[in-house]
């Protein structure tokens, strides 16, 4: 049967019914990881022995009348900067190429206990930075839509590899984006959780005041169960919030006084008219399922970017400093001393934007310049917190787009970092802000004749990730964008 | 805490030295061809940062965390953890029960 065409709760529910079987999903999501995620360049490493083991583990557990987990027998792919016992876990880095996690992250362990089987492990831009998957040390991922255009980034494998149809669900992280960009570049969901709701533990920190687990699905549905089951305090992560799991929405698709907020400053005069026109027919949209939009402002969305760059890089200086050659991955001799072997490896290990991105992180923390530019920034990101903050007085969730553009070419912005990290403005400011985020699939752009998908975001107030939820699900059911495939799909 | 100073707007523009002093911070061994890359690059991208610097933030609080916590403290007691083995087998060289690395003081004499 045609696994790929199902979510995840669509599968879960078939392997249940015993019209599928665990084994048989499984087996399928290899196949096509093999054949069309290796032409995308989706997968780092597949893991079949342990996959196919588990899931007859399962098929087992099924038949002795066992009791099931509600992802029992569904194939989900790992982003390669989340601890997996067992897996490569090597952050699309040279300096940790054949490092195997010995722990799994508290994220990952929860869904395998749903019944989860993780198949691989996806490619990504190195150490998470990057907005294309280019900065992958073993070569970027390609969009299922446009195989010259990038899938987005940094979860560049794993949004192409859900759609494309290898997995119904894909664990992503986003840090400034990296969720919601590579979700809107290659049609399909992604959501960020308010920062603090997914337990960090085993996630391989690039900026730890702003990573957050994140899920690609196809389905909001499967976004609400996988948050469901990942969400909650873990003794593990002391800055996951003290509180249960996430508690979805109602399951009514109407959004009756439900107050929609446009910002000003996310519909700019020079926005391609194509996103634009996408934005606008979703408020439409949004009204007829009986939702009132209202005009709101983000006065300092420009200073986002900078913000951005200044704390994540800051936090990054400071997080890759463990990558030294001394506990796990390359070493590098250099000139013998200790100071010339560490910092020998790490110029062989890494690539040439966690080179820049330390350097700029190391510089903005140095004696003279911290107060000019980290102190500043932390100030900033206070601003653009408060911007939200009155912007949610007078609405409930705020729209926009998620990319000013939609997937652009593989080396179109390579050349010049800044043009790179420009393409992160719609996204940074609700990282920075800490607030739960999805991207669904909104419109589509004919560029060259080929069909691009556009992404929404959909921006909620701190904790109501039900709420950005059960709005997504609502105008899921009333678009069918989401539905639409690339013609590579089939 | 004192207030930040406003940054001199003739802050020095970036340079080789600069660059270099920074990669030595960092435990990074640029080579020459990197450095002259990099220079033009940071001259451009702090340079458009500027508008982080303009901004008027007197009397705003930095912002440290997106979701201001208590710390979180849990019982003081021995659980378990990864195995030493596990652990020491990761490391690219390694004598007996410790990580090796090239010796940090010189023999004597």
């Amino acid at each position: 049967m045609a696994h790929e065409r199902k979510d995840a709760v669509g599968l879960a529910r078939a392997i249940a019914a015993g019209e599928s079987s665990a084994e048989a999903a499984v087996s399928e999501a290899l196949e096509r990881a093999r054949g069309l995620g290796a032409r995308l360049a989706c997968f780092l490493s597949l893991e079949p022995d342990g996959a196919l083991a588990r899931a007859r583990e399962l098929d087992r557990a099924r038949a002795d009348g066992r009791a099931l987990g509600p992802l029992a027998g569904v194939p989900i792919a790992i982003k390669a900067n989340m601890a997996t016992e067992g897996f490569e876990t090597n952050c699309a880095s040279r300096i940790l190429a054949g490092y195997r996690a010995p722990y799994t992250a508290t994220f990952v362990q929860r869904l395998v206990d749903a019944g989860a089987v993780p198949i691989g492990v996806t490619n990504m831009d190195e150490f998470a930075m990057g907005s294309s998957g280019e900065n992958s040390a073993f070569g970027p991922a390609m969009n299922p839509w446009d195989e010259t255009r990038t899938p987005g980034g940094s979860s560049s494998g794993a949004a192409a590899a859900v759609a494309a149809g290898i997995v119904p669900i894909a664990l992503g992280s986003d840090t400034g984006g990296s969720v919601r960009q590579p979700a809107a570049f290659c049609g399909i969901q992604g959501f960020k959780p308010t920062y603090g709701r997914v337990s960090r533990y085993g996630l391989i920190a690039f900026a730890s005041s702003l990573d957050q687990v994140s899920p690609f699905a196809r389905t909001v549905r499967d976004l609400e169960l996988v948050m469901e089951l990942m969400s909650g305090a873990d003794p593990m992560d002391s800055s996951s919030l003290p509180m249960g799991p996430m508690r979805r929405g109602p399951d009514t698709v109407r959004l009756d006084g439900l107050r929609i907020g446009l910002p000003k400053e996310y519909l700019p005069d020079g926005l391609d008219g194509r996103v634009r026109g996408a934005v606008e027919a979703a408020a439409e949209t949004l009204r007829s399922l009986g939702a009132e939009v209202v005009e709101v402002s983000l006065p300092h969305t420009d200073a986002a970017i900078p913000c951005y760059y200044v704390v994540a890089t800051a936090e990054a200086s400071s997080n890759l400093a463990r990558f030294d050659g001394v506990r796990y991955g390359l070493r590098v001799d250099g000139d013998g001393s200790l100071a010339g072997m560490m910092a020998a490896t790490r110029e062989a290990g890494f690539g040439p934007e966690v080179k820049r991105r330390i350097l700029l992180g190391t510089y903005v923390l140095s004696s003279g310049y911290y107060d000019a530019w980290y102190g500043q920034a932390m100030k900033v990101r206070r601003l653009l917190r408060r911007d939200f903050d009155r912007a949610f007085e007078s609405c409930d969730l705020v729209l926009g787009p998620t990319s000013p553009t939609p997937a652009f070419t593989l080396g179109e912005k390579t050349a010049d970092p800044l043009t790179m990290y420009l393409n992160d403005i719609l996204t940074a400011p609700a990282s920075l802000a800490g607030l739960p985020a999805i991207s669904v699939p909104g419109g589509f752009a004919l560029e060259n004749g080929t069909r691009l998908p556009l992404g929404l975001q959909l921006v909620g107030p701190p904790l109501e990730d039900g709420r950005v939820l059960h709005a997504a699900r609502a105008f899921e059911s009333a678009t069918s964008f989401h539905s639409e495939r690339p013609p590579l799909f089939a | 805490m004192p207030e930040s100073p406003v940054p001199p707007a003739d802050a020095p523009a970036p340079d080789g030295a600069l660059i270099q002093k920074t990669a030595s911070l960092a435990r990074l061994a640029l080579d020459p061809s990197e450095v002259e890359h990099l220079v033009p690059q940071f001259a451009r991208i702090l340079g458009s940062f500027e508008t982080l610097r303009a901004l008027d933030t007197t009397g705003i609080e930095p912002m440290t965390r997106p979701i201001e916590l208590e710390t979180v403290q849990r019982a003081d007691e021995a659980g378990p953890c990864l195995d030493r083995e596990a652990a020491l087998g990761l490391a690219p060289k390694r004598s007996d029960e410790f990580y090796a690395v090239p010796k940090t003081l010189e023999a004597e004499g």
